[in-house]
């Protein structure tokens, strides 16, 4: 299992290195001088060579590579042009916050898919099963932006039962920064009420960022428990007298639900991305909302920070899901190794 | 054991729902004597360092926290910081004598001191606003006299010196050097430090009306109040501004809805706004801040290198139809700037008129070839995806050209992709479509931005005229410190300008907003009254009254 996880970490490492620098170069050939987007457009022309120059943006571009590369191992992500600070304080900022939302809509996406999954699998063709066919179409078809909105209008214009944005209420102060994640931070100073109401915020967000992926999820476990009910060893295990629940949960879930599991991982690491147009309707302060609006500005550091931060996301999120999957199914280990 | 498990879950998940259910309970109609809120939308980023930000936003932040040295007003100036000043006849010394009763919000009094530091802070970082001083102020011989008398030397006679004092902002210096930092990515000697460029990003150093006490950039400045404010202020001024990024039509909907916001931001389509005030009973205003829509031509490029052929398209274009189609809330340009800034004049606009369009073009050099073979000759009108409503201008602009029989395509560029398009001649598109507005509320402020050479590589100018005697005539103007003839000088340009048809006069641009009936605004109520033609002045939340929970 060592030599499996290994030889997952050295070739994430070799991807995000290859991924640093193709990003690091297709982003100084998008349109747009990140210096003249920054200052007002009668700044003389001195000016704006200081300060290409005060920022190496003046230097050839395995230059910039390089002094880019030596300062991120001394934890500096470079200037950020659209927040005119380091981008390392950006990332510290907005990070945590979009990884307290996702962890939320994963939470959500991973219990919601399971059991969709599961009650549509176990009632294969029942008015059980159309029903859930039918979320899953939705889900599937529509946009995460799509419910954020519809979530909006319906549970905070018309009912009022969740805010229409932000992280915390009027009056809740934002507890004293440790970690910058919200929650954990109100947990270590105790303030209960500032959780509850951190989630409560974060909840529309977070169904909305979950369900598109929950209800694709659902689907593909459905679609094992409906091919792994054929095999033999099912039938074997049904005709020697055991239990319905112990075949159903041990030998019918467990190896229906790997491609789900791998999907799954793919659908978390995606969220960052997608979590923009989510993070927008609700005024969510994350890191998509911000990343996106840099790269409109052809803020270069921020481009580079945020492809890197969602290539490690990714990578994580592989190897997790390689572990889990060859924890399920050791064949995969040993075929893999 | 399986059931204590299923025990303990139920426990945990009831636990759960309940904090967060009551944590939603907080009803904000209990207290009626909570803080007044002003909550409006911006456009981010937003700087609020007066060396570095110049967008509306920024102007904004500016004006309610921090305090110029003099302030703009539809005649000129009045005094502010300064209360008086003198001028030397060579129009070169610049003596201000200022306020006395002044503090900071830091408690700091304010002295010479700072309004020096000010200056010198602004041309050192040489961003922002600081175009306005940094080739004329001659910092090495300018001087505080005294606690309260502060004298400036230029290096040439410049008039609009009083007016660009608009965007001179009177930051803290105690507390800025108390927090510049010398490891930072931008040094400036002979500091030896970063001007306090790092912490004014989050903090305000000001006078202004409202203290910042809470920033989370790229989402929102929180401003509370200046007790110890020297200046006037209305009764019922809000406790708290708050400018929030905003931007996204349905979730500004819902919180005007919701009364979460006061006064939505400025780049909503017009049937928005306007259906957001119907659906809410809300008031909808607008007023003009001496900006202008216009259609920049390129005046190098074929075929709108031939006079003939700019003068039809001036009178093809569809000057009504862009109003109350597009802009409603605007006006239609009396002359070639902004009615509303001093020294602009009326003049006899071109109106639409396709027979007199037909005139012109043939008259033109291209004439017949361009409308026999006018795939030769297209004309592309561009327009920028960050502002999506200059799509339509630039749509019924190659419509209006199609039916004087040129050929026309709209082109859509990311704002990066036009600065760069904007910057070479050569790449510069036909005819560019871009609102354009004053730095300070005189007709001298546009001329220079959108026709002086200086600033031709600037997205504020497509024309490329590069001639040396409007250039001159520029100059002159500007540097006349007598205003009556500076005056008459801006008039001798603008009809000097008017005659070369280098621009499509969209309109008199004015930004629009719905906001809550319980927000009196005087600005927009009544905008050729109590509008200022400076970005950013109209948004003064001093003057802005916010009736109390309890008399709504």
């Amino acid at each position: 299992m060592k030599k499996y996880i290994g030889k997952r970490l050295f070739w994430a490492l070799v991807a995000l290195i290859g991924l640093s620098i193709f990003i690091f170069y297709f982003g100084r050939i998008i349109p747009g001088d990140p210096i003249r987007m920054m200052v007002s457009p009668q700044t003389p022309d001195h000016v704006v060579e200081e300060l290409r120059e005060s920022l190496a943006l003046d230097q050839p571009v395995y230059t910039q590579y390089f002094y880019w590369m030596r300062n991120v191992f001394q934890g500096d992500l470079g200037f950020s042009v659209y927040s005119r600070r380091s981008v390392t304080a950006d990332v510290q900022q907005y990070l945590p916050r979009s990884l307290e939302l996702i962890a939320y809509a994963a939470s959500v996406q991973i219990v919601g898919s399971f059991l969709l999954g599961i009650f549509a699998g176990s009632n294969i063709d029942k008015w059980q099963d159309h029903i859930t066919r039918l979320f899953s179409y939705i889900g599937v078809s529509v946009p995460a932006f799509v419910f954020a909105i519809i979530f909006q209008l319906v549970f905070s214009q018309n009912l009022g039962w969740f805010p229409t944005s932000g992280s915390l209420s009027e009056g809740v102060a934002t507890p004293s920064r440790v970690t910058g994640f919200i929650g954990l931070d109100a947990l270590f100073s105790g303030e209960f009420f500032t959780i509850g109401n951190y989630i409560w915020h974060a909840t529309l967000p977070a169904v909305a960022l979950a369900i598109p992926g929950m209800e694709q999820v659902a689907r593909m476990i459905r679609s094992g428990m409906i091919t792994i009910n054929q095999k033999d060893y099912i039938s074997m295990a049904r005709g020697y007298g055991l239990p319905e629940r112990t075949v159903r949960f041990k030998y019918l879930l467990r190896p229906s639900i790997i491609p789900g599991v791998t999907v799954l991982g793919m659908q978390i690491a995606m969220m960052l991305g997608n979590a923009f147009l989510v993070e927008l309707i609700f005024r969510w302060p994350g890191f998509s909302r911000f990343a996106i609006n840099a790269m409109l500005r052809s803020d270069l550091n921020t481009i580079v920070a945020t492809v890197m931060i969602v290539g490690i996301m990714f990578a994580i999120i592989n190897i997790v899901v390689d572990t889990l999957v060859a924890y399920i199914d050791p064949r995969i280990r040993y075929s893999g190794s | 054991m399986l059931e204590k498990r299923y025990i303990a879950i139920l426990i945990l998940g009831t636990l759960l729902i309940s904090t967060v259910a009551f944590s939603g309970c907080v009803d904000p109609d209990d207290d009626e004597e909570r803080p007044t809120l002003l909550r409006m939308g911006f456009a981010w980023p937003t700087d609020i360092d007066p060396a570095i930000g110049t967008d509306k936003s920024s102007a904004v932040a500016f004006t309610n926290f921090y305090d110029p040295l003099v302030f703009p007003t539809q005649e000129g100036v009045e005094p502010w910081i300064a209360e008086d000043w003198d001028v030397s006849e060579d129009a070169m010394t610049w003596t201000f004598h200022l306020r006395d009763d002044v503090t900071f919000h830091s408690g700091n009094e304010m002295t010479a001191e700072d309004v020096m530091f000010s200056m010198e802070r602004l041309v050192t970082i040489g961003e922002g606003f600081a175009h306005m001083f940094e080739p004329y102020i001659d910092i090495d011989e300018s001087e505080v006299v005294d606690d309260y008398t502060v004298r400036f030397k230029l290096t040439e006679p410049r008039g609009v010196f009083l007016p660009s004092l608009v965007r001179l902002y009177i930051v803290d210096k105690e507390e800025v050097l108390d927090n510049a930092v010398e490891d930072a990515d931008f040094v400036y000697e002979p500091w030896g430090n970063d001007l306090g460029r790092g912490y004014l990003i989050e903090n305000s150093a000001g006078t202004g009306p409202y203290n910042v006490y809470e920033a989370v950039i790229e989402d929102h400045f929180y401003g509370e109040r200046f007790e110890d404010y020297w200046g006037p202020m209305a009764e019922n001024a809000p406790d708290e501004f708050r400018m929030l990024a905003l931007g996204e039509a349905g979730t500004e909907r819902t919180m005007f809805g919701a009364e979460e916001l006061e006064i939505t931001s400025e780049w909503l389509e017009h049937h928005t706004v306007v259906d957001i005030a119907e659906t809410f009973d809300g008031k909808l205003g607008a007023y003009p801040e001496g900006g202008a829509l216009y259609g920049m031509m390129h005046t190098q490029k074929e075929p709108l290198d031939c006079i003939y052929v700019r003068k039809a398209i001036s009178y093809a274009f569809d000057y009504e139809s862009q109003i109350d189609d597009i802009f409603p809330e605007s006006e239609l340009m009396e002359g070639i700037l902004p009615i509303l800034l001093g020294g602009a004049v009326e003049q006899d606009m071109p109106t639409t008129d396709h027979e007199k369009a037909m005139e012109y073009l043939e008259q033109s050099q291209y004439y017949p070839d361009i409308v026999e073979n006018p795939e030769d000759y297209e004309i592309e009108a561009s327009w920028t995806g960050a502002v999506p409503a200059t799509e339509h201008v630039a749509l019924m602009i190659t419509s209006d050209l199609e039916d004087i029989g040129l050929e026309a395509r709209s082109r859509r560029y990311e704002w990066g992709a036009l600065i760069d398009a904007m910057y070479e001649k050569e790449t510069s598109p036909h005819i560019c479509i871009v609102w354009v507005s004053a730095d300070y509320p005189e007709a001298g402020s546009l001329l220079n931005a959108r026709y002086h050479s200086r600033n031709a590589r600037s997205w504020q100018q497509n024309e490329w005229l590069e001639d040396d005697d409007i250039d001159e005539l520029i100059d002159d103007a500007l540097r006349e410190p007598d205003m009556d003839e500076r005056f008459a000088l801006y008039e001798e340009v603008q009809n000097e300008l008017f005659e070369m048809y280098p621009s499509l006069f969209g309109h008199d641009q004015y930004s629009k907003h719905a906001y809550q009936p319980y927000v009196t605004w005087p600005e927009a109520e009544d905008p050729l009254e109590y509008s200022i033609p400076s970005n950013g002045y109209s948004v003064n939340v001093r003057n802005i009254e916010v009736l109390p929970h309890g008399e709504r």
